[in-house]
């Protein structure tokens, strides 16, 4: 694998497809050589960004999508997820969460298990920018 | 795909309702999960166990069910209790100090005594 190469999923903004995302990612860990510990941590952190793409991606029609663009570099592996948004509020990150509650555990998990997280947001879509190291630097 | 599903299990043991689960708890398979969870609770039993042997993944979906089920057996003196997590879900509850909510148990033997 080369620095620069680029893998691009589509997927329907639904449950039921998250897990294939899931799946193409740790193929693609996999072959970059990365340790067990760092293949678990990018599938729950792409995981958890696609399920709050699922859940609040607010858009207001059946023919969403969720954009996942993987790009292979030498220092690790950068991994962007796309969903149109509509009328959303800007997430914010608990600095650690709340054990007593359901949720707040998604973006936080996120934050923890990359070594750099950058969520833009737009006027009409979530942008959630992840970078793991080969090299560690995350928890 | 081996495991990207969820299948689930209730067992009695020495009178306990046993949630043995095999496969991924996400953000599909969590309802499948919590209705699970809250066919036990409806049976008034106190104290959750789950079988985490064969939970190859879970994330925020699944700890959000098990909450929620905390939410309702902690005023009746309840815990819930995970046996055999793997590595990977015993490391995501450290980090997310789920650990200090739900007892972690090395076998179903050590869990039910426990719940007893």
């Amino acid at each position: 694998m080369k620095q620069g190469h680029v893998v691009e999923l589509e997927i329907p903004s639904a449950p039921e497809y998250v897990s294939i995302v899931r799946r193409a990612v740790e193929g693609l860990a996999r072959r970059m050589e990365f340790s067990e510990v760092q293949i678990e941590d990018l599938k729950l952190a792409v995981g958890e960004a696609c399920t709050n793409a699922v859940r609040h991606g607010c858009a207001d029609n059946d023919l969403r999508h969720i954009a996942v663009r993987c790009m292979v570099m030498d220092e690790g592996l950068a991994v962007e997820i796309r969903n149109d948004i509509r009328d959303c509020r800007i997430p914010t990150v608990p600095a650690q969460p709340d054990v007593t509650r359901e949720g707040g555990f998604g973006l936080y998990l996120i934050r923890k298990l990359m070594d750099e997280v950058d969520i833009v947001w737009e006027p009409e879509t979530a942008v959630v920018k992840m970078l793991k190291r080969l090299s560690p630097t995350a928890v | 795909m081996e495991g990207i599903r969820l299948e689930i299990e209730l067992k009695n043991v020495d009178g306990l309702e046993i949630l043995d689960a095999a496969g991924e708890i996400d953000v599909y398979t969590a309802p499948q999960f919590k209705e699970a969870i809250n066919t036990i609770l409806a049976t008034g039993q106190k104290h959750l166990i789950v079988d985490m042997s064969r939970i190859t993944y879970m994330d925020s979906s699944g700890f959000g069910a098990l909450l929620s089920a905390t939410r309702r057996l902690r005023p009746e003196g309840g815990t819930i209790n995970m046996v055999n997590v793997s590595p990977a879900i015993d490391r995501i509850l450290k980090i997310t100090r789920l650990s200090s909510v739900f007892a972690l148990h090395d076998s179903l033997d050590e869990a039910i005594q426990s719940a007893k």
